[in-house]
C-alpha cells in the first residue's frame, strides 16, 4: 500500500519519493506535508463530488521567491503537478484542494508580507498569504485614512486570491479585479515577470498605472494556470468623511424586475457608488435561521414555511442594501435622490440602518460595505448543515426583465431537483452577478447526486441561453470550459504550452490542459 | 494502516455492544497495561464543544475515557459560534494541545481551516447528520489514526444508538495515544441518544492534535 494518500496522474511512488525528497532539500521536513492527518484538511472540499476526487499527493509551504524557483525545479524534472493557493479558501469553488486528483498543493500561506500600503496615493501591494483582517489590522494599527473592499468570508480569505477570482466586494470598489494594478508572477520556468510599470527597474507607478506598454498581460493570471503570483498591487478606497449605508424593502417576489429598473440609473450615475446586494428573503433567511427548525424534509421548503419564517423573522421579499458614501453634504444628495427614486417608483421602504432594528444581516453587510472584514457568510453553513455548499454564479444585464428571466429559468430547475432556491443579485455598473447558492447535505447520498445533477444543468441551460458564470467551482471548471467554445478553449492550450510545456502549474485550472 | 473515508448506511445497526456500567457513566474497556502506562504520563487535552443537545453525552463519553486513560482533560464552552469570535480558537491552539470538538457546522468547517492555517493534524473528522431516532443518523468519517482496530472501532460506535457517548470516548482514546481498541460499554443507561435529539443537528467531530 502506498505511503501517500494519493499520487499525481502519470507519476510513479519511487519517482514522487524523489521529488518528495528534493522539496525536502529546499523546503526542510516541515514545508513538505504528506501525511495523512497533516494533509486532511486540504482535502475537504464543499463540493457535490466525494472528496477523493480532489485529494492532493502532498502540501509544500514555499516561504519566499526563491523557494519557489527552486520547487519548479523540482516539479518540471519529475513533472510533479502544484497547485497553488494563497489562504486556500475558495468556499464554494473548491476550497484549497486541487481541480484534479494527485496534485501538489503549494501553499503560499506563509508568503505574508503586507509590502506596501500608501495612504495617499490609495495602493497596496502584498503577498499571497495575507489575509484582509491582516490588512485591516494593519491599516487600523496604523490609522491610515483608507478603506478596504472585502468579500462575504473576508476576514479568513486573502486579497490575492480572491482579485485573481475575480470575486467581489461591497464597497465602491466591489469589483476587485478592475482594482488590480500590477503583480509579479513566477512562469513555471522559473522566470519573474512583473505586469504593467513592473517591468521598468525602480518602477515608482506600478501601482498607479494598470497598462504599462504593449499587451496587457495581467489577464492571464486571472482565473488561470499560466504562472504563480507573488506579489499583487491593488486602489484601496480614500475613507470617506461620512457613510450612511441603507436599506431597501420590497414586500412581493415579483417586485424583482421594478427593484432593477429603479436602481440600474442610480447605478450607472454614480448616486449609489457600492456593489449593492439584493437579497431575496430566502437569502436573508439561509444567514439567519436553521432549516430544521422549520422543516425537516429533505425536499423543497414549501411556500407556506417560506411565509412563515418570513414573517417570523420580520423578512422581506426582498432587501436592496446599499449605502452612500462622500462629504456629508454629498451623502445628504444622494440620500434625498434615493428616496426620490424608490418613492416615484410606487413601492419599497427606504430605512437608514439607524431606522432598523437589531438584525445580524444588517450588521454584517453594514461592515462589508464599508469594507470591515467579518464571517458573517459563514452562517449559511448552518442553514442545512452537513458541510455542502456551492455557487451558482451567472452574470446578468442590470435590467429587470433579465434578472426575472434568469429567476425563472433558476427556479425551474431547482423545483426539477426539489431543492431550495435562494439568491441574491450584487449590482455593479450595468452587470449583475446573480449569487445562487446551492447548500446541501454532505452525508446524504441523495441530495448530493440531486445537487450535482441541478448544478450541471444549471450551467447547461444558462449557457445555452447565453448567460456565462463569472466563476465556477473545481468540480465543474472542465464542462464549463467545454461550454464556452473550442476556439477560447485551444487558445488557452496554445498560451499553457508556450508558458508552462509540462503542464506543471495547475492543471485542470479553468479547464486549461497541455 | 491508513482507514480511507467509511460511510456508515442509517440504520445499522451493531450487536454486541454490551457491559457494564459502574457510576452511571459509561466505561470504557481498555487494557490493563496500557492504562497503567498512560496513566503514568498524564496529558492535557481539550474538549470543545458549541451546544449541541449532544454535547452532554459526548462530554460524557469523552471525559469517563480521559479519566480511565489517566488524561487531564479540559471542557471548553464556545461562548459564541466562531462565526463571531474567530480569537476563541486561536486561544486553543496557542497551547498546542490535542483537542476532541462536536461542533454545528459552520463552526466546524472554521476549525478545521485553523488547522491547516495552523500547520497542526487532523486525525479524525466527522459529519453527523442526526434527526429522529438513532437507527436513522447519518455519518461519514475520516481517519488517519494509522490503527485498524480503533478505526474499527469507533466506526462501529457510530451504528449504535449511544453514538456520541462512543464517539466523545474513542476521540478521547485516539488522542491519548492508545492503540488499543475499545467499546463502550452500556445497560439499562438511558440516554438522550436513545431517543434521537431533541432537535435535529448536522454536527461535525473533529480530533485535531499539534
Amino acid at each position: 500500500m502506498s505511503k501517500y494518500i494519493a499520487l499525481p496522474k502519470g507519476i510513479t511512488e519511487p519517482v514522487f519519493d524523489l521529488a518528495i525528497k528534493e522539496y525536502r532539500a529546499i523546503l526542510g521536513d516541515a514545508g513538505v506535508i504528506t501525511s495523512q492527518d497533516q494533509l486532511a484538511p486540504y482535502c475537504r472540499i464543499m463540493l457535490a463530488v466525494p472528496d477523493a476526487e480532489h485529494r492532493p499527493s502532498a502540501a509544500i509551504t514555499p516561504q519566499s521567491v526563491s523557494d519557489i524557483q527552486k520547487c519548479l525545479v523540482v516539479c518540471n524534472k519529475y513533472k510533479v503537478p502544484v497547485w497553488p493557493i494563497s489562504t486556500g479558501r475558495n468556499f464554494g469553488y473548491g476550497s484549497a484542494a486541487p481541480a484534479t486528483r494527485g496534485q501538489v498543493v503549494m501553499d503560499l500561506r506563509l508568503m505574508n508580507r503586507i509590502l506596501d500600503v500608501d495612504a495617499d496615493l490609495c495602493t497596496a501591494l502584498v503577498e499571497p498569504g495575507v489575509t484582509y483582517q491582516q490588512l485591516y489590522d494593519y491599516i487600523q494599527e496604523k490609522k491610515l485614512p483608507v478603506w478596504l473592499s472585502v468579500p462575504a468570508p473576508g476576514a479568513i480569505v486573502g486579497p490575492v486570491g480572491n482579485t485573481l477570482e475575480r470575486g467581489n466586494g461591497y464597497t465602491p470598489y466591489a469589483e476587485h479585479w478592475m482594482m488590480q494594478c500590477g503583480m509579479e508572477v513566477v512562469l513555471a520556468n522559473g522566470e519573474i515577470l512583473r505586469t504593467g510599470m513592473g517591468a521598468i527597474p525602480n518602477s515608482n507607478t506600478w501601482q498607479v498605472f494598470k497598462w504599462g506598454y504593449g499587451p496587457v498581460l495581467d489577464g492571464l493570471f486571472s482565473q488561470s494556470n499560466l504562472g504563480i503570483v507573488t506579489k499583487l498591487g491593488f486602489w484601496l478606497m480614500p475613507a470617506p468623511p461620512a457613510y450612511r449605508p441603507f436599506v431597501i424593502e420590497y414586500e412581493d417576489d415579483d417586485d424583482i424586475a421594478l427593484i432593477i429598473e429603479t436602481l440600474r440609473p442610480l447605478k450607472t450615475g454614480g448616486v449609489i457608488p457600492n456593489g449593492a446586494a439584493i437579497a431575496s428573503a430566502m437569502m436573508d433567511a439561509v444567514a439567519t435561521v436553521r432549516r430544521a427548525d422549520y422543516f425537516k424534509g429533505n425536499g423543497a421548503m414549501p411556500p407556506e414555511i417560506i411565509e412563515k419564517i418570513k414573517k417570523d423573522h420580520n423578512l422581506h421579499a426582498w432587501n436592496v442594501y446599499g449605502a452612500l458614501y462622500g462629504t456629508q453634504e454629498m451623502v445628504e444628495v444622494n440620500w434625498k435622490i434615493v428616496k426620490d427614486a424608490v418613492k416615484a417608483s410606487g413601492k419599497g421602504t427606504v430605512l437608514s440602518f439607524d431606522e432598523l432594528g437589531e438584525s445580524y444581516k444588517f450588521k454584517y453587510m453594514g461592515e462589508l460595505m464599508r469594507g470591515k472584514p467579518n464571517l458573517g457568510e459563514f452562517r449559511r453553513l448552518n442553514w442545512i448543515g452537513g458541510g455542502g455548499v456551492m455557487m451558482f454564479s451567472p452574470v446578468c444585464q442590470a435590467r429587470g426583465s433579465e434578472a426575472a428571466k434568469q429567476m425563472k429559468m433558476a427556479k425551474r430547475i431547482m423545483d426539477k431537483y426539489d431543492l431550495d432556491f435562494h439568491n441574491e443579485f450584487v449590482v455593479g455598473r450595468s452587470d449583475m452577478h446573480h449569487i445562487i447558492g446551492l447548500e446541501f447535505d454532505r452525508t446524504d447520498p441523495d441530495m448530493v447526486a440531486r445537487t450535482k445533477a441541478c448544478f450541471g444543468e444549471l450551467l447547461d441551460e444558462f449557457t445555452a441561453a447565453g448567460y456565462g458564470t463569472y466563476r465556477v467551482n473545481t468540480a465543474f471548471m472542465d464542462k464549463t470550459a467545454e461550454l464556452w467554445g473550442p476556439v477560447r478553449r485551444d487558445v488557452n492550450r496554445k498560451l499553457k504550452r508556450a508558458l508552462d510545456p509540462n503542464g506543471i502549474i495547475a492543471p485542470g485550472k479553468s479547464g486549461i490542459y497541455i | 494502516m491508513n482507514i480511507a473515508r467509511r460511510d456508515v448506511i442509517k440504520g445499522l445497526v451493531i450487536s454486541g455492544i454490551t457491559g457494564a456500567l459502574p457510576g452511571g457513566l459509561a466505561a470504557l474497556t481498555a487494557n490493563a497495561e496500557e492504562h497503567f502506562r498512560l496513566a503514568s504520563q498524564p496529558r492535557s487535552i481539550h474538549i470543545l464543544v458549541a451546544g449541541s443537545s449532544l454535547d452532554g453525552p459526548f462530554l460524557d463519553g469523552a471525559i469517563a475515557s480521559a479519566r480511565r486513560l489517566g488524561a487531564n482533560p479540559s471542557v471548553v464552552r464556545l461562548k459564541n459560534s466562531l462565526v463571531d469570535d474567530l480569537n476563541q480558537a486561536q486561544e486553543l491552539f496557542r497551547s498546542r494541545r490535542p483537542l476532541v470538538a462536536l461542533l454545528g457546522s459552520a463552526d466546524g468547517i472554521l476549525l478545521v481551516e485553523l488547522v491547516r492555517g495552523n500547520g497542526l493534524r487532523l486525525s479524525v473528522r466527522g459529519q453527523h447528520t442526526v434527526s429522529g431516532p438513532a437507527s436513522t443518523h447519518r455519518h461519514q468519517l475520516d481517519t488517519g489514526t494509522q490503527s485498524a482496530g480503533l478505526d474499527a472501532s469507533l466506526l462501529a460506535g457510530l451504528g449504535s444508538h449511544s453514538w456520541p457517548v462512543l464517539l466523545g470516548g474513542s476521540l478521547m482514546q485516539i488522542a491519548c495515544g492508545s492503540s488499543s481498541p475499545g467499546f463502550l460499554g452500556r445497560r439499562g443507561f438511558l440516554s438522550q441518544a436513545d431517543q434521537g435529539p431533541q432537535r435535529p443537528e448536522n454536527l461535525t467531530s473533529l480530533l485535531i492534535q499539534g
